[in-house]
């Protein structure tokens, strides 16, 4: 399938999803009487996406400015050999880095996240590793904390008793 | 009362802490912006957060430091890598990267230096004619002229995209202007699409997803496609950078086309729409066509005309794109919807109320700009071998940091978890979008218009009695709505055409 054709059939989905959504806001006189409530535009968004969506889905490719060939470029080429299993282990730690903060702190779940991203990118020096995320981090910490008197969550390490 | 506002830009700006603000706005937006993927909106987007706690001015004016610091990194990794960070350097890369391949890169980022200051010289001096006398007229401009405003922006910045990349861009405004009705509805007090979490009550807000669909999967774009940059990085700063000098004879060559780049680019970036990119392509295309001989084969194996172009034009369109922001409070693009973005953090609304009732802020990021510009040129230019060692940070290392910097910049908004996995979820959608050619800047420009579109069209009808005879009865709008249907069905006529021309 044409890769243009797959994000237009994503977002025709999403506008009937948000359009779906719209028809249930509930109901409020117009704005002093103007008649536009607060469905109005979403409604109207939820057309023009399912319009403009359906427009790509059934249209020929377009043709490319760079290229002389057509844009017809399909969705698993495009998603073939690409480093998948890097860039979903830094989404896992980026949820990660999101559920640790506050009940670990500031400080060790952010080395946490760092070395674990230097060494999900390949990096295996474990001394270098952790200088640099225990530099910066603790760097930051105190310019946030002790410059700029913004309150971090001390988590574990409250015995620090910062701010 | 212009000469006026320019002494109370100049007393505002130039105090020794918002000097050392500028220099360090530029420092730090050469620094991010030269990495190589990260284009000025993340740049901008990621140094917002740590100028929370500044007053409006100084922050105003680290920004604008920021801003020609970003562009100006880009065009160093574009002439040093071949990897323009964004599509304005594009066309700075056809010329630049030749040049110093041959050994000639520290010639090379002077031209671009000197030309992206002329560019920013001439297009301020522009902007401090054109933007008074426009902020007088839009006064008079009521809510029906900024919806049409509004619907011409946000039609300009589809048809600008590029040919064959209309619809697409299209249905990314579409999705920006959605995500903006997240929330409680201003004139109503109605939850939508809140989903039932409290934390979206308040609706997204603009850092978030600014980060997100930019500098977070910006970043992630390119874990996902490992190219070699890391290794042409270490060899490009191993590389002799030659002379930062450029000979008087060079700087005859190029000055009529810096002239007349910059006129063009000014202009170009004052419509609404992708200013800068439109303006260093068509002032390249304008410098080829007009070159004779053998300056004409030299464009593409680096010709310092066809460097100089396109990053005067830039430079310029980029200044040029600020008379619509400051005047109107309408970004034309989405370099400018971040500023907007900064600008709202710091208190200060742009739009014409801005000039009449605080005219020192105006000046002032007038002033700065200028003052960015001098800052890159002075203290920057000679320090950017040293600077340009920092493309060499091994990506293992520079990922999880801009990573890192952006989930904190935007928690340290909020303080709340939600924020980040909100984030990771845009970001995820954002890397689909992208990988699949849809352009991103739309939807940034769309969520900010977005609200600003429905709370005038609300105004209008209520002034005018419900009647929805406002789009034609004042000339203004009229005029406005017409040019707005020419930008919308002229590309759309031509895509459908060329569309069925591939396939008869």
């Amino acid at each position: 399938m044409r890769k243009d054709k797959v994000g237009a059939l994503v977002i025709l989905a999403l506008s009937i999803v948000y359009g779906a959504m719209a028809l249930n806001i509930p109901e409020a006189p117009g704005v002093e009487g103007t008649g536009v409530t607060p469905s109005s535009l979403p409604i109207a968004l939820s057309a023009t996406g399912v319009v403009a969506s359906l427009l790509i889905l059934v249209l020929p490719a377009p043709r490319r400015i760079d290229r002389d060939d057509e844009d017809e470029s399909s969705f698993t080429d495009t998603f073939k050999g690409l480093d998948w299993k890097c860039a979903a282990l830094l989404f896992l730690l980026m949820v990660g880095y999101g559920l640790t903060l506050k009940p670990l702190g500031f400080l060790i779940s952010t080395i946490l996240f760092l070395c674990g991203g230097f060494w999900t990118m390949g990096e295996r020096r474990i001394k270098l590793m952790l200088l640099v995320s225990v530099g910066v981090t603790v760097g930051f910490w105190f310019i946030l904390t002790q410059l700029l008197r913004i309150y971090l969550e001390p988590g574990v390490l409250h015995f620090l008793g910062a701010n | 009362m212009v000469l006026e506002g320019i002494m109370t830009g100049l007393s505002t700006a130039f105090t020794l802490t918002n000097i050392l603000m500028v220099s360090l706005g530029v420092f730090a937006g050469t620094f991010i912006g030269m990495l190589p993927g990260l284009g000025p909106i993340s740049t901008i987007a990621l140094m917002i957060p740590i100028t929370y706690g500044f007053e409006p001015s100084s922050g105003l004016i680290l920004m604008a430091g920021v801003y020609y610091g970003a562009v100006f990194g880009g065009s160093t990794s574009s002439i040093l890598l071949n990897t323009p960070g964004e599509a304005s350097t594009v066309a700075t890369s056809f010329d630049g990267y030749p040049l110093a391949q041959a050994g000639k890169a520290g010639k090379a980022l002077a031209t671009a230096a000197y030309s992206s200051f002329s560019g920013g010289t001439i297009g301020a001096v522009f902007l401090l004619l054109a933007a008074p006398a426009l902020a007088v007229v839009s006064l008079s401009f009521q809510s029906a002229d900024y919806f049409a405003l509004m619907v011409m922006g946000l039609t300009a910045v589809s048809a600008f995209t590029g040919k064959g990349q209309f619809l697409k861009a299209g249905l990314m405004t579409v999705l920006g202007v959605m995500l903006s009705t997240v929330g409680t509805d201003n004139s109503t007090g109605i939850q939508r699409f809140t989903l039932g979490q409290l934390d979206l009550i308040d609706g997204i807000s603009f850092l978030l997803l600014a980060m997100a669909t930019f500098a977070l999967s910006e970043a992630l774009i390119s874990v996902l496609k490992p190219g070699e940059t890391s290794n042409a990085a270490q060899t490009a700063v191993k590389d002799k950078f030659g002379s930062l000098k450029v000979s008087t004879q060079e700087f005859k060559e190029i000055a009529p086309s810096v002239g007349r780049s910059s006129v063009l680019g000014f202009f170009i970036g004052v419509l609404p729409g992708a200013g800068a990119t439109i303006a260093s392509f068509l002032a390249y295309g304008m410098e080829q066509a007009l070159a004779k001989g053998a300056a004409k084969l030299q464009f593409g194996k680096g010709s310092l005309k066809g460097l100089a172009a396109p990053e005067t034009a830039n430079n310029a369109a980029s200044t040029g794109s600020f008379v619509p922001l400051l005047t109107l409070g309408i970004p034309g693009s989405g370099t400018t919807a971040v500023m907007l973005g900064a600008l709202i953090s710091y208190g200060v609304q742009p739009g014409p109320r801005l000039f009449a009732e605080n005219p020192e802020v105006f000046w002032s990021v007038i002033v700065s700009m200028y003052l960015g510009n001098i800052v890159l040129l002075v203290l920057n230019l000679p320090l950017i071998p040293y600077i340009a060692r920092l493309l060499a940070v091994p990506k293992p290392f520079l990922v999880p940091f801009v990573l890192f910097f952006s989930l904190i910049g935007v928690y340290l908004v909020s303080f709340n978890n939600f924020d980040i996995y909100l984030m990771v979820g845009f970001a995820a959608c954002a890397l689909f979008f992208r990988l699949l050619d849809f352009p991103m800047a739309p939807m940034l420009l769309g969520f900010v218009l977005g609200g600003l579109l429905e709370e005038n069209l609300r105004r209008a009808l209520l002034i005018n009695d419900s009647s929805l005879s406002f789009l034609w009865s004042r000339p203004i709008t009229l005029i406005i709505l017409v040019i707005t249907a020419v930008v919308l069905f002229l590309p759309l006529y031509r895509s459908l055409v060329e569309r069925f021309r591939a396939h008869p």
